[in-house]
């Protein structure tokens, strides 16, 4: 049980692992603050929506599970959008279009595909705060980087000396594929610990993150 | 390993030449400019080069180091790229901007993507352009010689010309003007060009087909052709970017194609892009194309052919078509719904069920949101309008119904009158808070909400853009004397025409 808590925030991190939701991660980490309240708020969709489509993973038709799935998924986006825009106002103007843009996130439909849709509710709840975490913690981690440097702040708190002049690169598009990329080396990196070439076994087409939805199995 | 070589026809030469000593010709041809650089700009460009070259051998050296790997600096081409670096800078800039184009330059573009020969564009370019993007006013801080023309004191000839400046062929042959390090000094960048290609360092192709290019271009487009030639990066870009081995075509007929694309690319930018420069965006675009030029141009092998597409039998798959159509016809005659429950009923009603749940769901919550929100607006709207007019002790609303007017609250110890309007925006409606005071003129205005494109549309909120309604009434309304936001016509367009639907609203509904 703990494994599959552990396993979105490292291992199988969605973001930098199994390579999911890329938009949403280069878009909204130009601040810290961004990036965790995208995380929160598609934490929350995630754990909701993992846990709903598995208990409903025997009632749902195969042919029309992605509708069903994305129908399930949208609702809860409108359900927590109204909710943040009745409560936390403030929190709403901040994410903005991002907010109703959780729905075609890839992370949740992935998830429900690869895994709410074959286990129970709750280990499919584990999953989703697992994956919700790592997915947090990585657009935070993102987005702290990138304040930083391209604007010398972190959380809106001053941090760089005046007289150093921030990179204005990294706030920008290219900056967020360069962190992005700096940060998958890192976590690929720490996978294989550290020079220890990963073994061959490990890398076949069978433990492709896709492996379970894929149509070719075995044949890439 | 051997698969990935590809080898030429015969016949092959054995060539003496090793990268130190390609790397020292080159060190030797930039010489000249380095010197001339250091008599117009003074001991700062000697310094900044220094700090580059040095920044750049230690970047290379410390990263062999950290990755185990035998150090490659005694090839020379990092203090290649340190100078080049340095000739891409302003003399004023900033020692640590300069030590961050080195890592850029160095381990970013050349080391992470596997050192000399691997890596995918010229590492001095790449660090110009990150350095440009990121510090774009001290990148763009043309120094200028303290004995030059004061008045193009900000500008190098190219972005002179763009203000109708001139500038005499004498200064910019000798590089008496303003500019980066070492694309001023025409005289030291073409003899230094020259001494490469006598040597046989690098091939003439790409220097004068983009060269060339160039000239013909600007002759075509009615510009100065020798100015465009003699000004601006282009020299340095030709002689020692675009030759740099790695990252140029290997082909004599791909150099040349590389160069005249060059040429066109820098033209492009040069007269019709919002930019004076355009020499380094050139480079680095042409450098990612270099793999498919190498490939288009490569030599064929004497006498070698074309393989020929094999063609599908077609007439097998087609019976077998046909067979399977027969065999499923019958089966389509059984009660249809009966057949095919699983397959079309089932997830239908599934589907609906889902539907209709979620519908509830959502309705439910919006029933509890709504009033929440509806409040938490009105709050924040009479919130703004205490904010426009702080004297006004409670506001009682006027009942009206003017197209785009939202509501019309007065204040109830006659201070003044607050309107709420919409004007369309480019991405929606923008609400617009409106306070006039007993004379019907405007005291301030406020964008309320809007859904423009972030990061263009906010100026619409500006005071700058607002306090440009203040004073007017009715009758000095114009809306064409007040200024839209450059980048933002659509928006600030619909602010305005909010701001007038108020105003004659005042006067229709409040002053009778």
């Amino acid at each position: 049980m703990f494994k599959i808590f552990t396993n979105g925030i490292l291992k199988e991190n969605p973001i930098l692992r199994l390579v999911l939701g890329t938009c949403p991660t280069l878009a909204v980490t130009t601040l810290a603050f961004n990036g965790f309240g995208m995380g929160v708020a598609a934490t929350f969709v995630l754990i909701c929506s993992n846990m709903v489509i598995s208990s409903l993973r025997k009632v749902i038709p195969t042919q029309v599970r992605i509708p069903a799935y994305i129908a399930i998924i949208a609702g809860f986006v409108t359900v927590v959008q109204m909710l943040v825009e009745a409560f936390l106002p403030s929190l709403n103007s901040a994410l903005g279009v991002f907010l109703p843009l959780i729905v075609v996130n890839c992370i949740i439909l992935g998830r429900a595909e690869m895994f709410a849709s074959k286990n129970g509710v709750f280990a499919s709840g584990l999953d989703g705060l697992g994956m919700g975490i790592g997915f947090t913690l990585v657009l935070t981690l993102m987005g702290a980087v990138r304040e930083i440097i391209g604007a010398g702040t972190l959380f809106s708190m001053p941090v760089l000396p005046d007289s150093i002049e921030p990179m204005g690169i990294m706030i920008q598009a290219p900056g967020g594929f360069f962190v992005f990329g700096v940060l998958m080396a890192l976590a690929a990196w720490f996978d294989t610990r550290g020079g220890k070439k990963a073994s061959p076994k490990k890398m076949g087409c069978g433990n492709c993150p896709s492996a379970g939805i894929c149509a070719m199995k075995g044949e890439c | 390993m051997d698969k990935n070589l590809v080898i030429s026809p015969a016949p092959h030469i054995f060539s003496t030449n090793t990268t130190q000593k390609v790397m020292l010709n080159v060190i030797i041809a930039l010489l000249p400019t380095l010197v001339a650089s250091g008599i117009i700009f003074g001991f700062q460009a000697i310094f900044l080069t220094l700090v580059t070259v040095a920044s750049c051998v230690g970047f290379e050296h410390l990263y062999t180091c950290i990755m185990k790997k035998p150090s490659s600096v005694d090839d020379l081409s990092a203090v290649v790229t340190g100078i080049l670096l340095a000739f891409n800078l302003p003399s004023t800039l900033p020692w640590y901007m300069a030590i961050i184009g080195a890592f850029v330059a160095i381990v970013i573009v050349k080391m992470i993507f596997g050192g000399l020969g691997y890596n995918f564009a010229n590492p001095a370019i790449v660090s110009r352009l990150v350095l440009t993007v990121s510090f774009t006013s001290a990148m763009t801080a043309w120094t200028f010689p303290e004995n030059g023309i004061s008045a193009l004191a900000t500008a190098t000839p190219l972005g002179a010309d763009l203000f109708g400046g001139s500038q005499t062929m004498l200064t910019l042959f000798l590089g008496n003007h303003g500019g980066v390090l070492g694309e001023t000094c025409a005289v030291t960048l073409i003899l230094g060009g020259l001494y490469l290609i006598f040597t046989k360092t690098i091939s003439a192709i790409i220097p004068a087909s983009y060269i060339g290019t160039v000239a013909v271009l600007s002759v075509l487009a009615g510009e100065n052709a020798l100015m465009q030639v003699l000004s601006g990066g282009l020299l340095l870009g030709a002689f020692f970017m675009a030759t740099d081995y790695v990252t140029s075509p290997f082909t004599r007929k791909g150099k040349l194609v590389f160069g005249i694309c060059l040429g066109i690319i820098t033209c492009g930018i040069r007269f019709f892009a919002n930019s004076a420069e355009g020499v380094a965006f050139s480079i680095l675009i042409m450098n990612l194309f270099v793999p498919y030029i190498n490939d288009l141009t490569r030599q064929k092998v004497l006498g070698c052919k074309k393989p020929k597409k094999v063609k599908k039998a077609k007439a097998v798959k087609e019976t077998v078509v046909e067979e399977i159509t027969e065999q499923t016809e019958p089966v389509e005659k059984v009660n249809f719904l009966k057949a095919n429950f699983d397959t079309v009923v089932k997830p239908i009603i599934v589907m609906v069920c889902i539907c209709v749940v979620i519908s509830l769901a959502l309705g439910a919550t919006n029933l509890v949101t709504t009033p929440i929100i509806e409040e938490t607006n009105r709050k924040i709207a009479n919130e703004g309008r205490f904010a426009l007019i702080p004297e006004a002790e409670d506001f009682t609303e006027v009942t009206s119904d003017v197209e785009n007017i939202v509501d019309i609250y007065t204040s109830t110890n006659e201070v003044g009158t607050v309107i709420t309007s919409i004007g369309k925006g480019y991405g929606g409606p923008i609400t617009v808070m409106v306070a006039l005071d007993n004379d019907g003129k405007v005291v301030a205005v406020n964008v309320m909400s809007h859904t423009e494109t972030p990061g263009k549309g906010e100026v619409i909120e500006e005071p700058s853009f607002t306090d440009q309604f203040i004073g007017n009434d009715n009758d000095t309304f114009n809306a064409s004397e007040i200024d839209a936001v450059a980048g933002s016509t659509v928006s600030s367009k619909a602010v305005i025409s909010a701001v007038d639907t108020a105003i004659s609203a005042y006067a229709t509904e409040v002053a009778k």
